[in-house]
């Protein structure tokens, strides 16, 4: 005789007790992936509590009950950023910037591990590989100090060379039209090393038996490259690029604070520069939220428009 | 084993017990943003400094810790986040808009002054305490700043001195001198500061200088940028720059001690510690290098500008868990009676690290060499003239301090110099104020060094206007109106 329970409780209880079961088996897994969880909810998740700040007039010295009894201002903060008259250029500013930086510093490190895929001199590889990873850990003030001992207008190693070569006064760092160009080119140098790792990695994994078939095939170099080389690492190519994509509003805050000045701000002054003097600067906490989070907002949309489109090139995007 | 125990217990009394009585002392905690430490980021030698905070604490009865700020920028970033975090932090130096931007965080310190601050009273005057009240009349800090006149045109007197040339005392003479300069020297040049330029020139083209003024048409008090005589002076730099005077980075970044080490600097105009300070470190390298100060004038008068006492200020944090303690620290440092607290704030343990040559004249001998970099120094003019130094690396230095800086008498006094504006509150009336400040500071530079010419400066005041720069002027007006009752 069956027992008197309702059947949507007995479905209910052996799916719970299903879960449980499920949960218990693979227990190791879920407490390897805990410390992950935990520090994303921490660390991302809580603090998203956050945005209310963007959307009330806090004093950035009365703590958690501050930023609970701040008056409510709606839309205030972002409509002054909206308004402001260099609204457009910072946007543009960034967007021009991290495009350069994209177009440029994207390729680079795939063309860079192409490369040092044909090495065929094992310590040569590993020579060029140790010398292009050490600028990752030079920090951005040494880099920026490096980069203005260069090309200082005055007493800059290649701009003195330049002015006695060409007789005329090279201005790079105070020269609107050369200063994105700096800045391309040393994250250009800083990241092309460290980039290229994933996608040495990723070549390592190609079977070589593909570019043995290819060379009895009777294929050079170039056309191993374009056709296993390339094709075998598209899928972390399209990842990266998604990545790059969704960062494109972060066109290197401390590169450009160390770098710019008056004479250049209206080619150099990004949305984070201009926040850090409005706002960390200022005082104006909720102003600097507000910004933030329309940063966060686009570059979520940025994000999915990315991997969209991957998906629609019949790459394997990041969902 | 009960002896063992009996043992240990005594050799953790003896260890611990003394720190226990020599840290009885209130303990206060100061970040250190004055200025005094902007080349010393590192800090003394901790064992030199646990000594000097030893002694201090011993003398004063309080024992103060700093914390010593990054650079300059920085450090306001590093006092902000500071402040709105759990850190302890009693004791700071209010920058930008002075007290008024940090007045959530801080205390009024009336009543503690009248309790515990008897010598600061004294020894700073009282129209310098104006600025630091708030609208009910309570202390909100202790003045950091007092009225100087330190952007100043600088020349070389060697130079002249070879040339047979006297001292400028026109802008035509200037200009006469720089071109002997250069030819005399083709690596000569003309150094400044954004800022700087502005202050130690626009005297000279500007009824009011480097200041706010009231247009008589309207009555109303507008930016320096408004007053007529601002696009002659921008054309006339124009023509400095194109004529190739200025160094060519001096509108960008370039690092002072550096420039001055070429020995190519002919004028400097900008803040005088950069002569005073700089020169004796570069004088063996720099033969016979030697500075002379300038009073230049055009017909529009003096083109310095004068700086007044601003909102700057030592402040107390409302977080501060013994208030009183750090009034008495201060007021240790501030003594009327002796420059000794100060000069062992500044210079460490008297006796050792520095001591009197000559009492009477306060002549004193500091020994740097220990490595103390005055961490609990508080710096405020009227303390610190009150003493000279025999080492030659300051002693022009503390000197100037005492004298030509306080000299308000060859510069031009800003038309509301003394008003005790709430720029607080006026940037809080002009959201736009950051757009406008950037635009000023962008485009006057852009102007002068011919990168946006200058038949384009109606369309720079048109941006100005689409900038809000009529809200600043009406919230200049309408403070300047009611505290001057104008």
């Amino acid at each position: 005789m069956p027992q008197p329970v309702s059947p949507a409780g007995t479905v209910k209880d052996s799916k719970y007790r299903r879960l449980l079961k499920r949960m218990w088996f693979y227990r190791f897994y879920y407490l390897l992936a805990l410390p992950g969880i935990l520090y994303f909810i921490i660390f991302h998740y809580i603090p998203m509590f956050g945005i209310v700040i963007a959307f009330k007039d806090i004093s950035p010295f009365g703590g958690v009950v501050g930023i609970i009894e701040a008056p409510w201002v709606g839309l205030k903060h972002f409509n002054r950023f909206f308004n402001s008259i260099f609204f457009w250029d910072v946007i543009e500013n960034t967007v021009v910037i991290s495009g350069l930086k994209i177009i440029f510093g994207f390729p680079a490190p795939i063309v860079f591990a192409l490369m040092l895929n044909e090495v065929t001199r094992l310590k040569f590889k590993r020579f060029v590989q140790t010398v292009s990873y050490l600028p990752h850990f030079i920090s951005w003030v040494v880099t920026t100090g490096l980069v203005t001992a260069l090309l200082a207008t005055s007493g800059g190693l290649v701009t003195e060379i330049l002015n006695n070569m060409t007789g005329e006064r090279w201005t790079f760092l105070t020269n609107p039209d050369q200063f994105r160009g700096i800045l391309t080119l040393s994250h250009v140098w800083k990241t092309v090393g460290w980039s290229s790792i994933l996608y040495l990695a990723a070549m390592a994994a190609i079977d070589p038996a593909l570019y043995e078939a290819a060379a009895i095939d009777g294929a050079n170099r170039f056309q191993m490259a374009r056709y296993i080389t390339i094709p075998s690492i598209a899928f972390v190519i399209t990842i990266l690029f998604i990545f790059e994509i969704g960062n494109l509003l972060d066109a290197g805050f401390e590169q450009i604070l160390l770098l710019y000045s008056p004479a250049v701000y209206s080619v150099s002054d990004i949305i984070d520069t201009y926040v850090y003097r409005e706002g960390l600067l200022g005082l104006k906490y909720s102003f600097a939220a507000a910004v933030g989070l329309f940063k966060g907002v686009m570059a979520f949309l940025f994000l999915i428009a990315a991997n969209t489109l991957a998906n629609r090139l019949g790459q394997p995007g990041l969902w | 084993m009960r002896k063992t125990r009996l043992a240990l217990l005594l050799l953790i009394l003896i260890l611990v017990l003394p720190t226990a009585i020599a840290q009885d002392e209130p303990v206060i905690y100061i970040f250190n943003n004055s200025g005094t430490l902007q080349f010393d980021a590192g800090g003394s030698d901790p064992d030199v400094l646990q000594r000097v905070q030893d002694h201090i604490a011993e003398q004063s009865g309080v024992r103060p810790v700093t914390i010593v700020p990054g650079g300059a920028a920085s450090a306001t970033e590093q006092l902000n986040l500071l402040l709105g975090s759990s850190d302890p932090v009693d004791l700071f130096q209010a920058p930008g808009n002075g007290w008024h931007d940090y007045a959530m965080a801080i205390i009024p310190i009336t009543d503690l002054l009248a309790e515990h601050g008897q010598n600061i009273m004294q020894v700073i005057p009282e129209q310098q305490w104006d600025i630091m009240k708030n609208a009910d009349g309570e202390i909100m800090g202790i003045p950091r700043s007092t009225p100087t006149s330190p952007y100043i045109t600088w020349v070389r007197q060697d130079w002249l001195d070879e040339l047979g040339l006297d001292v400028p005392t026109t802008w035509d003479e200037l200009e006469a001198t720089i071109e002997a300069f250069q030819a005399y020297n083709p690596e000569a040049m003309v150094a400044t500061r954004p800022q700087d330029i502005r202050w130690t020139t626009l005297g000279g083209f500007t009824p009011n200088g480097f200041s706010n003024w009231q247009d008589p048409d309207d009555g109303m008090v507008k930016p320096w940028v408004m007053q007529p005589g601002v696009l002659d002076w921008v054309t006339e730099l124009n023509s400095w720059w194109e004529a190739g005077y200025f160094f060519p980075d001096t509108f960008t970044r370039f690092d002072a001690p550096e420039l001055f080490r070429t020995c190519n600097l002919g004028v400097w105009m900008g803040w005088y510690s950069r002569i005073t300070l700089i020169t004796p470190q570069i004088e063996s390298g720099c033969e016979g290098i030697a500075w002379a100060r300038t009073s230049i004038t055009t017909d529009m008068g003096y083109i310095a500008t004068a700086r007044p006492q601003n909102a700057s200020a030592y402040a107390v944090t409302r977080k501060a868990a013994n208030p009183a303690a750090v009034i008495q620290f201060m007021d240790w440092v501030y003594s009327a009676d002796t420059t000794d607290n100060q000069l062992t704030a500044r210079y460490g343990i008297k006796g050792e690290m520095w001591d009197y040559l000559d009492e009477e004249t306060r002549l004193v001998n500091p020994d740097l060499s220990f490595g103390y970099v005055s961490e609990y120094m508080l710096p405020n003019l009227n303390i610190e003239i009150r003493y000279s130094l025999d080492d030659p690396s300051r002693a022009w230095h503390v000197e100037y301090l005492g004298g030509q800086l306080i000299d308000l008498g060859d510069a031009k006094w800003p038309f509301d110099g003394g008003v005790a504006y709430n720029l607080s509150q006026i940037a809080d009336e002009v959201p736009t104020l950051g757009d406008i400040t950037r635009l000023l500071d962008e485009q006057t530079i852009l102007f002068i060094t011919g990168q946006r010419p200058l038949d384009q400066w109606d369309d720079f005041m048109n941006d100005l206007q689409r900038a809000g720069i009529d809200d600043w002027t009406n919230a200049i007006s309408a403070q300047f109106n009611e505290l001057t009752g104008g």
